[in-house]
């Protein structure tokens, strides 16, 4: 299945792309897709899985979270400044 | 009522919104949670908007390392009153008719229904997610709009939290992140402040549209905006009885 994935504030920066698409079996995880990413894009190591905020289809996704086909992932870092 | 003053002070909005806007910021109490990088543009904007009532809240002094971006204090204030306090003094400076209140101890569990109970907004200015959490239960508990922001480096966010409404800061953000020394610069928390006041401006008037129900970011580095549609999470633990029948 595709599965389309954009990354939001830093993360774009540290990638050098604000978004790029998997392939993957039928009923992968959002932690294997998390895994795939800090493979493609080793910049984001640091961050994967523990310290990322997922939405997929507006709604925050645990580690758990199946996808479906054309899914959307937005991935934003943590911040918590004032 | 306005008097002849206030008509003339506010001219310039009044002719965007009218006069009845004009008096709901008047009448408007608006809490703002931490006075630093955010809150001191927040505040700044509020009190030059005219909203009747501030409540400052921040128990913290100025430090030299504030300075890159809490505009609101100087050299001559540095470790010496808190900054709620040393806010409301340059602010009644800009606008003597409005009514500011401070609280220069920590906000917590056993006092936060106390202290914001009488406001009618709550606006999160601070930098870490514990107390943000907290404001987050209080304003769900009592029906109360929370604009949260949060800012590192060049990037900032908000969202516009309406109970029963949208998403809670709790759906949203379930894991917070450990309070460090973040990087920041200046005008990152001065966008997102006014970012911030502006919502506040009008959820108060009704005018224009608001962030409810989305999480607007911005790079200034490359400025970028993105805007993404949020939704509630019908098993979160703080809000989703809040929603009531409306929840499938």
């Amino acid at each position: 299945m595709k599965i389309k994935i954009k990354f939001f504030t830093f993360f774009g920066n540290l990638c050098g792309v604000d978004k790029t698409e998997l392939n993957l079996p039928q009923g992968a995880t959002v932690k294997e897709v998390l895994e795939k990413i800090a493979d493609d894009f080793p910049k984001l190591k640091k961050w994967l899985p523990q310290y990322v905020w997922v939405f997929i289809r507006g709604n925050y996704a645990n580690l758990r979270t199946q996808l479906k086909n054309d899914d959307e992932i937005a991935l934003f870092p943590p911040i918590a400044g004032g | 009522m306005l008097n002849e003053k206030e008509l003339r002070r506010y001219d310039r909005q009044i002719m965007i919104f009218g006069k009845y806007a004009q008096e709901k910021l008047k009448k408007a109490k608006v809490a703002i949670v931490g006075v630093g990088g955010l809150g001191s543009p927040i505040s700044i904007y509020l009190t030059a908007a005219g909203v009747g009532y501030l409540f400052l809240i921040d128990e913290q002094k100025p430090e030299l390392s504030n300075l890159n971006r809490q505009i609101l204090y100087g050299e001559e204030d540095l470790n010496k009153k808190a900054k709620s306090v040393s806010a409301k003094e340059k602010l009644k400076r800009l606008n003597s008719q409005i009514k500011i209140k401070t609280w220069a101890k920590r906000i917590c569990r056993k006092n936060v229904e106390d202290l914001l109970n009488d406001v009618d907004i709550v606006v999160d200015a601070l930098d870490n997610f514990e107390t943000r959490y907290l404001l987050n239960e209080f304003c769900v508990n009592h029906r109360k709009p929370l604009i949260h922001a949060a800012v590192e480096g060049f990037y900032g966010q908000i969202t516009t939290i309406v109970p029963g409404k949208t998403a809670c800061l709790r759906c949203l953000f379930p894991n917070a992140p450990k309070k460090i020394k973040f990087p920041i610069i200046g005008v990152t928390a001065g966008l997102f402040g006014i970012l911030e006041a502006n919502e506040v401006i009008k959820l108060i008037t009704g005018y224009g549209d608001n962030l409810r129900g989305k999480l607007f970011t911005y790079d200034l580095r490359q400025n970028k905006a993105e805007c993404i549609e949020i939704k509630p999470n019908p098993s979160c633990p703080v809000c989703s009885e809040s929603f009531g029948l409306r929840r499938q």
